[in-house]
């Protein structure tokens, strides 16, 4: 009878979860016991109160207000946003620079597909953190303030960064992305109620080069409208500094570029991956057709290249967001440092501190793959419906 | 030979044979000068290889001082390579003691002859396995020191000992637990299942520094009091989770990309899981994933570079202590071109050897 039950494939399977899922709380349950224990021998608080104290610590490069009189949370804050901030701009410049190393890969041109591989795989195969550290070199070896590089007076490259001119009201972002936003829409809805009028559907032009242009052009015509009517700040060199002007730290110079080129060759393989997976037979089928390169590569090429590229280069994207966190080495105060490092420190609540900056991280990839899945399941009706 | 000679015989056209001139000739313009278009891009690469070349080697080689004692040896006007050749011993080796440093080469050695042993077909397989098992435990031995050996302690270890030392030792004790970890992700046990998705998902979410933190920082406070484990050991456990994570992924892609007739073949044999998994998927499976899997190594290589914000001196570690003493102030280039090299000539090379497993592996499949 005994024997009969547990021999029993069920029963069994269930003994052993059982089994697992004990061992796994135990390990928990020791775990939790000692870091209580350690953490009242150590006279450390515990719990996330401490994110309403003071934080007293300065933070160099900040997107929004923020002084040492402001709390733990707000300087949390501003961590996320430098970590955001460097994740896009380096997202933008590593697709430019990959994509553009990726066609040059796979060109027709010798030469230039040979330099580009020794490109790709000289950045790639070098860690990050030898690039970051190698940028951060070199921005520090730039000359000072008195005699930066200037370009037409508008933007000055020293060794304290980039200080370039910037309305003086700061609302200069605001209408940006308001206008960049409102001419995407409008182009869309220009290129949709163009599409719906059509006899054929789904022959269209494609929608994409109308958002595309209208997030172009619309930003243009407003600022020809209105630029006159704005206060430029012009930063003004005064010793040691400039007066006047935003200022980007060549922490996150350094930063930006060394996650741009770094990224730039895994985008590089992507492209070249899949502009090579489109079967031979479809070169063939253009060049039969009467195609020539171009439109063989724009038209038939490109948009069947596009869909394999999705999930990979969202994956890269994501590695650009979280190798942000090297921000650390070279003291750019992004999540790790401010949250994981400064915070940590001075409070001593690492197992908060910590769980807070990871739980931050898992929150933006869950956001990314869900949106990923969202956009993979509308691709895979339109492809196989 | 004897078939083109009876087709030519019988009049079918051979492609006429060219003198080698003319056949590079026709190379380049096939492959530089196609298009007017094509034509303009190769000239301005052409010019700017041209010019950038020799200033290039001047700089790096003809130029560079090698020999030399401090900065003020290098006059010749280009690279100047002190601060690496002065200090090569601490670059490779770290504070070893000198009187043990042959450990260290043996050491290194055991583990460069893992590449030989992956390639060559007459080896039995369960011998480089073996070796592979025994190979983490012989270099702490050698490195750490114990049995037999007088011990050196972990604070003397530095330099190029580290980073190969974390990367091939992260590495071995990873494989075991991803494959463990990809099992159970596709094992038909909820909890087990659930267990093992939690854990890999929430690893490969975070960036690798905070896992270091969480080693540098918290893992003492979760231990009981007086028992400190070595930092250099708590970073080699977080190496190895972080690692174990990843590769679970890319051995679940292996399992998936295995026939199903071969576990129906397995069950109709009679075999139990465990059985059918270590005599008859897993073993195709490892073989198969070899190349993904020494991309994995080349990342983890990589990776290993970061130990150096928690305070671990690795040859990042080293070089930036370099760059930073008086003596070799001003000269991060050189350093920083060193490093760069160190990692390119390494990564490059498995990755070359990653590439041509994995063309051997589909021409022997087709």
């Amino acid at each position: 009878m005994w024997t009969k039950i547990v021999h029993n494939a069920r029963v069994l399977s269930a003994l052993q979860q059982c089994i697992v899922l004990a061992v796994v709380a135990v390990a928990f349950y020791v775990l939790i016991t000692n870091a209580s224990a350690n953490i009242d021998a150590l006279g450390i608080a515990s719990g996330f109160g401490f994110l309403q104290e003071r934080a007293g610590y300065a933070i160099s490069f900040q997107l929004i207000d923020y002084s040492p009189n402001d709390t733990y949370l707000r300087a949390y804050a501003v961590g996320l946003l430098n970590t955001l901030l460097v994740s896009v701009l380096s997202i933008v410049f590593a697709t430019i620079i990959g994509v553009f190393l990726g066609v040059c890969r796979v060109s027709e041109n010798w030469l230039l597909g040979r330099l580009s591989h020794l490109a790709v795989e000289f950045l790639r195969n070098v860690p990050l953190i030898v690039h970051l550290i190698w940028w951060y070199g070199l921005m520090l070896a730039l000359p000072n303030v008195r005699q930066a590089i200037s370009f037409q007076d508008g933007a000055f490259l020293s060794n304290r960064g980039l200080t370039v001119a910037w309305a003086s009201d700061g609302s200069l972002v605001g209408w940006g992305v308001v206008s960049i936003i409102g001419g995407a829409v409008l182009g869309y809805a220009l290129i949709a109620r163009y599409r719906a009028g059509l006899q054929w559907k789904g022959f269209g032009p494609p929608v994409w080069p109308a958002i595309l242009a209208g997030a172009v052009v619309v930003p243009i015509l407003v600022y020809l409208f209105t630029g006159s009517s704005w206060q430029w700040d012009v930063p003004v060199s005064r010793g040691f500094g400039f007066a006047g002007g935003v200022n980007l730290p060549p922490e996150l110079l350094a930063l930006w570029l060394a996650l741009s080129f770094y990224s730039a060759s895994y985008i590089a393989e992507i492209v070249r991956g899949s502009i090579q997976s489109v079967s031979r037979g479809q070169y063939e089928a253009a060049r039969a057709l009467g195609f020539s390169e171009m439109p063989t590569m724009l038209r038939l090429i490109v948009p069947q290249a596009i869909y394999p590229m999705v999930p990979q280069v969202t994956s890269t994207y994501l590695n650009i967001i979280k190798n942000s966190s090297l921000g650390v080495v070279v003291g750019y105060m992004e999540l790790v440092s401010a949250t994981g490092g400064t915070t940590l420190n001075q409070t001593g609540q690492a197992i908060e501190c910590i769980a807070l900056v990871m739980a931050t991280y898992c929150a933006i990839s869950l956001i990314t793959s869900l949106l990923m899945n969202i956009y993979n399941y509308r691709i895979s009706l339109r492809t196989h419906s | 030979m004897t078939v083109s000679a009876t087709q030519s015989h019988s009049g079918v056209q051979v492609p006429p044979h060219h003198p080698l001139g003319h056949q590079v000739t026709r190379w380049i313009k096939t492959q530089l000068f196609p298009t007017p278009f094509q034509s303009c891009l190769s000239l301005i690469t052409l010019v700017l290889l041209v010019w950038f070349t020799p200033l290039a080697l001047d700089w790096l080689l003809f130029s560079a001082t090698f020999v030399g004692d401090s900065k003020a040896d290098c006059i010749g006007g280009g690279a100047c390579w002190l601060p690496v050749t002065q200090r090569i011993e601490l670059f490779v080796y770290g504070f070893y003691p000198d009187t043990e440093i042959w450990r260290v080469n043996i050491a290194f050695g055991l583990a460069a002859a893992i590449l030989p042993l992956l390639y060559i077909k007459q080896i039995d397989r369960r011998w480089v396995l073996g070796y592979l098992i025994v190979l983490p435990f012989l270099m702490w031995w050698l490195l750490k020191g114990g049995v037999g050996l007088p011990e050196v302690s972990s604070t003397k270890f530095a330099g190029i000992l580290v980073t190969v030392f974390l990367g091939v030792i992260g590495m071995l004790f990873a494989l075991p637990m991803g494959v463990l970890l990809a099992l159970g992700r596709r094992s038909n046990k909820p909890v087990i299942k659930l267990l093992s998705v939690l854990y890999i998902e929430l690893v490969r979410s975070v960036p690798v520094i905070t896992l270091l933190f969480m080693a540098s920082l918290m893992i003492q406070l979760l231990f009981p009091e007086g028992m400190t484990i070595d930092i250099f050991l708590r970073v080699l456990i977080v190496l190895i989770m972080f690692t174990a994570a990843y590769m679970a992924e890319t051995i679940r892609g292996g399992l998936q990309g295995m026939p199903s007739g071969q576990y129906e073949a397995a069950k109709a044999l009679g075999f139990s899981y465990w059985k059918t998994m270590g005599l008859i998927i897993l073993p195709q499976v490892l073989r198969n994933t070899i190349p993904p899997l020494l991309t994995q190594f080349i990342g983890l290589f990589k990776e290993t570079t970061l130990v150096v914000v928690v305070g671990v001196l690795d040859v990042v570690g080293i070089a930036m202590s370099t760059t930073a003493a008086p003596e070799w102030l001003g000269l991060e280039h050189e350093v920083y071109l060193f490093l760069a090299l160190f990692f390119f000539t390494i990564c490059f090379t498995l990755s070359r050897y990653a590439r041509h497993l994995e063309k051997q592996m589909e021409k022997s499949r087709s």
